[in-house]
């Protein structure tokens, strides 16, 4: 679906990526996790043709995404975090951007608007932000493409909509389509994404599935700091200690949660090369 | 074919803008028509050329302003141009949307604009003040010259559209009034080197005039013939052609610092 290999990219004098290699197959909801300024929204960007890698190879879907051809973009939906509205009715921007996705549904429109409550004969520039990023959401699923970007995409959204996005977004999956979700409210993504990706310091330091995690990992908490074992991690929560060990260890997990886990990536990625990071 | 929709989009999506456009164009042609009536009471001299400068006004001054705009949202403003570089359309259909616009659609819309004004302005106006009716004509020979000269001139600012990142209208008339006198500076240091015999200091003697010039021999006739062919085909030709790589270049706002 998705192959970078030995990509570089640079703002100015300022590396982001050296060498940074990914693979992301199909029918999956990648989360895409990482510090500020690690990269993400730049990675999709690159993957979507909207910036130019400078040194090795993007593939996305068969296609050199910097090329932009319309018959790549007729596959990819991109909600960015931020976004502009030209002043018109959502009914009109469904006529004036529907017709350039092939297998654009409208009734799946009409689900989606109604499952996330919007109405789409309002100005798109009198919808509230959220309202937006929901009209936005639903016009990318609907348009049926086999890459759907959704860039921070709960941000913004009241309680009752994060669940409901959640829902959306998993019914509107399928073997042929990849989602990537970028994000730093892991909490909102809990169930919903899988594999999970994290940038750290210019590489992907683990790319694996919640499956692999839980076969490799387990966590534990207790009162005082750990005395068992060796633990990759160790987290003060204020109440207790939450350690995070090698499954080979023989400790009894008590469940992983992804901001725990993001948490200690990034605190040692060296420990965690075996969960499809690169050194 | 997806160049329609491109271009309806365009049009959609600018639909407020180039309504407010007309509406002015409209209130200045009905505030000057009106002026030059009541004016007409007291002189008796019917300006008949009016709607042709007024129409030239819009089509030059007016064209240049609008095509520089062209692309200043869609390519460079931090958070519209997602939309744009995503749209499920090739490059050269994006240009081809905006092209139409600038050189067809604008032009198109305004004689229009002009010749209803002036049907719907003139009856009206001769029977309120008695003015003689002066109708606005499209269909005069310096209207397609002036055509072909619109396109010329605006193809380069279409292209300064893309090329200067803001401020686009007065980047391109200062580039290209610094690549303008360039030239002159080299074509007149090539006429002092080619026809030196007719020179005295930097000066051109009377009989280069009488060869060249009054005479219309044939270095003269062919010197306007290629600068005909240079400033009405491989000008704009240039301009769109640079305008085309240069919309592939351009990628997310955001990354270029």
């Amino acid at each position: 679906m998705i192959h970078i290999h030995s990509l570089a990219f640079q703002y100015g004098h300022e590396g982001l990526f050296k060498d940074l290699s990914l693979t992301l197959t199909k029918g999956n909801i990648y989360g895409l996790l990482g510090l500020n300024g690690a990269g993400k929204t730049t990675l999709l960007k690159l993957v979507s043709g909207q910036l130019f890698a400078e040194g090795g190879q993007i593939d996305s879907m068969g296609h050199d995404p910097a090329r932009r051809d319309a018959e790549f973009l007729q596959k990819v939906s991109y909600v960015p975090e931020e976004f502009a509205v030209p002043p018109i009715q959502g009914s009109r921007y469904i006529d004036l951007y529907a017709r350039f996705y092939p297998h654009f549904s409208i009734d799946l429109m009409k689900r989606y608007c109604e499952e996330l409550q919007i109405d789409s004969s309002q100005m798109l520039t009198k919808m509230s932000y959220g309202q937006k990023k929901k009209f936005f959401l639903a016009f990318a699923l609907a348009s049926n493409t086999e890459l759907v970007i959704l860039d921070e995409p709960t941000n913004g959204l009241d309680i009752p909509s994060k669940s409901q996005f959640r829902r959306t977004v998993s019914s509107a999956m399928s073997d042929e389509r990849t989602v990537i979700i970028s994000t730093h409210q892991v909490r909102d993504m809990e169930h919903l994404i899988d594999p999970l990706v994290i940038i750290h310091n210019q590489k992907i330091v683990m790319n694996a599935t919640l499956e692999d995690i839980d076969q490799n990992l387990c966590a534990r908490f207790t009162s005082t700091p750990p005395v068992e074992g060796d633990p990759l991690y160790t987290e003060n929560t204020g109440l207790g200690y939450r350690s995070l060990y090698r499954s080979d260890e023989g400790i009894e997990s008590e469940g992983i949660d992804i901001e725990f886990l993001f948490n200690a990536v990034i605190s040692r990625p060296e420990a965690f090369i075996t969960l499809g990071g690169t050194q | 074919m997806r160049i329609f929709s491109v271009l309806v989009r365009d049009l959609e999506e600018d639909r407020k803008g180039l309504t407010t456009y007309s509406i002015t164009v409209v209130a200045i042609i009905t505030a000057l028509a009106l002026i030059q009536a009541i004016a007409f009471r007291f002189t008796a001299q019917p300006d008949e050329s009016m709607y042709e400068g007024l129409y030239f006004g819009f089509l030059f001054l007016g064209g240049m302003i609008f095509t520089s705009l062209s692309f200043s949202d869609d390519l460079y403003n931090r958070i519209r141009n997602h939309q744009f570089l995503m749209l499920p359309a090739s490059p050269l259909e994006k240009l081809l949307s905006r092209a139409l616009i600038s050189a067809i659609i604008y032009p198109v819309a305004l004689t229009l604009l002009f010749t209803l004004a002036s049907l719907a302005l003139e009856p009206l106006l001769y029977l309120l003040f008695r003015e003689p009716m002066n109708l606005f004509n499209p269909f005069q020979k310096n209207h397609l010259t002036g055509y072909f000269n619109y396109i010329s001139v605006t193809s380069v600012f279409f292209l300064g559209s893309i090329y200067f990142r803001k401020v686009h209208f007065f980047k391109t008339i200062l580039a290209s009034l610094v690549i303008l006198f360039t030239l002159s500076m080299i074509s007149t240091l090539l006429i002092r080197l080619f026809f030196f015999d007719y020179f005295s200091g930097w000066e051109l003697s009377h009989e280069f005039q009488y060869s060249f010039v009054a005479r219309g021999s044939w270095p003269l006739s062919t010197y306007r013939a290629i600068g005909n062919i240079i400033y009405f085909i491989l000008l704009p030709l240039f301009s769109y052609t640079v305008a085309y790589f240069r919309i592939q270049e351009v990628q997310a706002t955001d990354a270029l610092q």
